[in-house]
């Protein structure tokens, strides 16, 4: 039944191959009593499975489902069901690899013309950033944080105070500025492409929300930074930008942005006070 | 564990919670606005609020402090050939630890083999061999978790030529050797009566009553000669008088209106969950 279900082909050929495989024809093991055929009542097994799992998708990736229209993403769909069918008992990692997908099965783009580049491109680039956001809003995040006071400037501006991102925060390095591009298609809109270009997005929850944030670079770099510590960081620990002699000139940035950063809910800051204890 | 049906309390001695729905998310922003009013208690999908720890689990544990709630699993595969998962099994006590649900239930079905999960309830043959198995894997789940388990009937659309118990044979056995539960799902023995031309009042009366600790109803597809349980409709009449049998035959138990697809808004969701209260209050001034 399993090989009925997930092979390739239509009922027939999937017939064929689990009696080739399992040495049984469908009639030595399944019986209908009186009504349709037993092949049309697996059929219902068949075509229930295709259209539960490609729903998860639609609904994991209802920017990029707008893009193409439903019946490409449709298409598209079916042929990853196939290569990858779900192998653990949540639907929430049936479209994990989704974006994986799309990017190793385009077409090589050295023999595709250039103007044909950003459609082969950003459908892999669009899923990246919708996966991300599914796996923010269902990741631990910042709402069960206790409230702590802020650092003082005097604390920030001697870099006494300590970092800690968002245990649920993304960081992606894009290809093309896809925030408002997606919300657009979101709500149901139409808007042109975006022009290729590179960007870094935070991807967060706050209050339960998720929300995408435009990064620079530096920005970027630090939080990735954090990231990679695992633990909460001192500022005075953090490592300058390449080119830079030392890490005062992020500092100094860094002073101007973290109260937005901090506000959504890309990390917190406690006083280094509350370190020692 | 082979305990005489007789000497069973009704239901198991599980609470009698009413008349619940399946929780959804389109209605987390209505029942976080307006609350849980009309409805007694809540089955969620077990397998939606492992590792989630985003607002669905928020709304949860709103919901869980004012309703009792049950878990109702779709992965266990308790039919399956594979050894059971014991990393699932840890994560659905983990989960039961948090929510302390009146009770835990999946299907009488397997779901996967072989690496692949198919994400659907598939039927299994009925006979003295699989009630073993089903009956062994059972055992383990019920010492693991604790507690006893409870399991559904499921939409079938095939039978097997090795068969040879009828699926209310197969409960009786099941329930009353192993002290697991059944969650009477009528709509799937309407559906399975429709689709493979069985009694379904008979189905009804061979069941073990008093291990039966809730029922489903719901509303199926229909497609051509062949019902498909979508849950996507009004419960039809035919399903509401076989929930009347059920209701008389087990002495009543609570009853939860699934609906999955073409989901209602919530208020019209209870305005059809209430269709159940005349049974629920006869069968208590019965009792």
């Amino acid at each position: 039944m399993a090989a009925v279900l997930a092979g390739r082909g239509d009922l027939r050929q999937k017939r064929a191959r689990a009696q080739r495989a399992h040495g049984l024809d469908v009639g030595q093991v399944l019986i209908a009593r009186q009504g349709p055929a037993v092949e049309r009542r697996l059929d219902v097994y068949a075509a229930g499975y295709a259209l539960r799992l490609v729903a998860c998708l639609t609904e994991d990736y209802p920017a990029l489902c707008a893009l193409w229209g439903q019946p490409l993403f449709e298409t598209f769909a079916r042929a990853y069901i196939l290569d990858h069918p779900p192998a653990t008992r949540s639907l929430f990692d049936v479209g994990r690899a989704f974006p994986g997908y799309l990017e190793r099965t385009r077409p090589p783009l050295e023999q595709v013309p250039a103007e044909q580049h950003d459609a082969l491109v950003l459908p892999a680039q669009i899923a990246r950033l919708e996966r991300a956001s599914s796996e923010v809003a269902r990741a631990p995040g910042i709402e069960g944080w206790a409230l702590t006071p802020a650092p003082s400037p005097l604390e920030l501006l001697c870099a006494a105070a300590r970092v800690e991102v968002s245990p649920c925060l993304r960081v992606l390095e894009l290809d093309y500025p896809l925030i408002d591009f997606c919300a657009a298609l979101e709500r149901g809109e139409s808007p042109p492409p975006p022009a290729r270009e590179p960007s870094w997005v935070a991807v967060t929850r706050a209050r339960w929300q998720v929300s995408r944030w435009l990064l620079q670079p530096w920005q970027a770099r630090f939080l990735r930074w954090c990231q990679s510590e695992r633990r909460p960081v001192a500022l005075h620990d953090c490592p300058g930008a390449p080119g830079e002699a030392d890490a005062s000139g992020l500092l100094a940035r860094l002073w101007l942005w973290l109260p937005a950063a901090v506000d959504a809910g890309l990390l917190r800051l406690t006083e280094a006070g509350d370190l020692r204890g | 564990m082979s305990e005489p049906t007789r000497q069973r309390a009704p239901r198991l001695g599980l609470p009698h919670l009413g008349l619940g729905v399946g929780l959804r998310p389109p209605h987390f922003p209505h029942l976080m606005r307006h609350g849980t009013e009309g409805v007694d208690w809540f089955e969620v999908i077990s397998e939606n609020y492992i590792d989630n720890h985003g607002y669905a689990r928020h709304v949860l544990e709103r919901l869980r402090a004012e309703r009792p709630v049950v878990m109702h699993g779709v992965g266990l595969s308790i039919g399956s050939a594979e050894p059971l998962d014991r990393t699932y099994l840890r994560a659905l006590a983990s989960l039961a630890e948090w929510l302390e649900p009146a009770w835990i239930s999946d299907h009488l079905c397997w779901t996967g083999i072989g690496g692949h999960n198919s994400h659907d309830l598939l039927p299994l043959p009925l006979s003295p061999a699989s009630l073993r198995h089903v009956r062994e894997r059972v055992d383990a789940v019920q010492e693991l978790l604790g507690r006893p388990l409870v399991l559904e009937n499921p939409s079938t659309y095939v039978e097997f030529q090795a068969s040879t118990l009828s699926e209310p044979e197969f409960f009786h056995e099941l329930c009353t050797t192993s002290g697991c539960g059944m969650l009477l799902d009528v709509n799937n023995v309407y559906v399975g009566s429709v689709n493979h031309g069985f009694d379904p009042e008979a189905y009804l009366k061979a069941l073990p009553h008093r291990h039966i600790v809730q029922l489903h109803v719901a509303g199926p597809m229909v497609a051509g000669e062949l019902l498909i349980d979508t849950h996507d409709h009004p419960v039809p009449e035919r399903v509401w008088e076989l929930h009347r049998l059920a209701q008389a035959l087990t002495g009543g138990v609570p009853t939860l209106l699934e609906w999955d697809a073409e989901i209602p808004s919530f208020p019209e969701l209870v305005a059809e969950l209430r269709k159940a209260e005349p049974e629920l209050a006869r069968e208590a001034s019965v009792a």
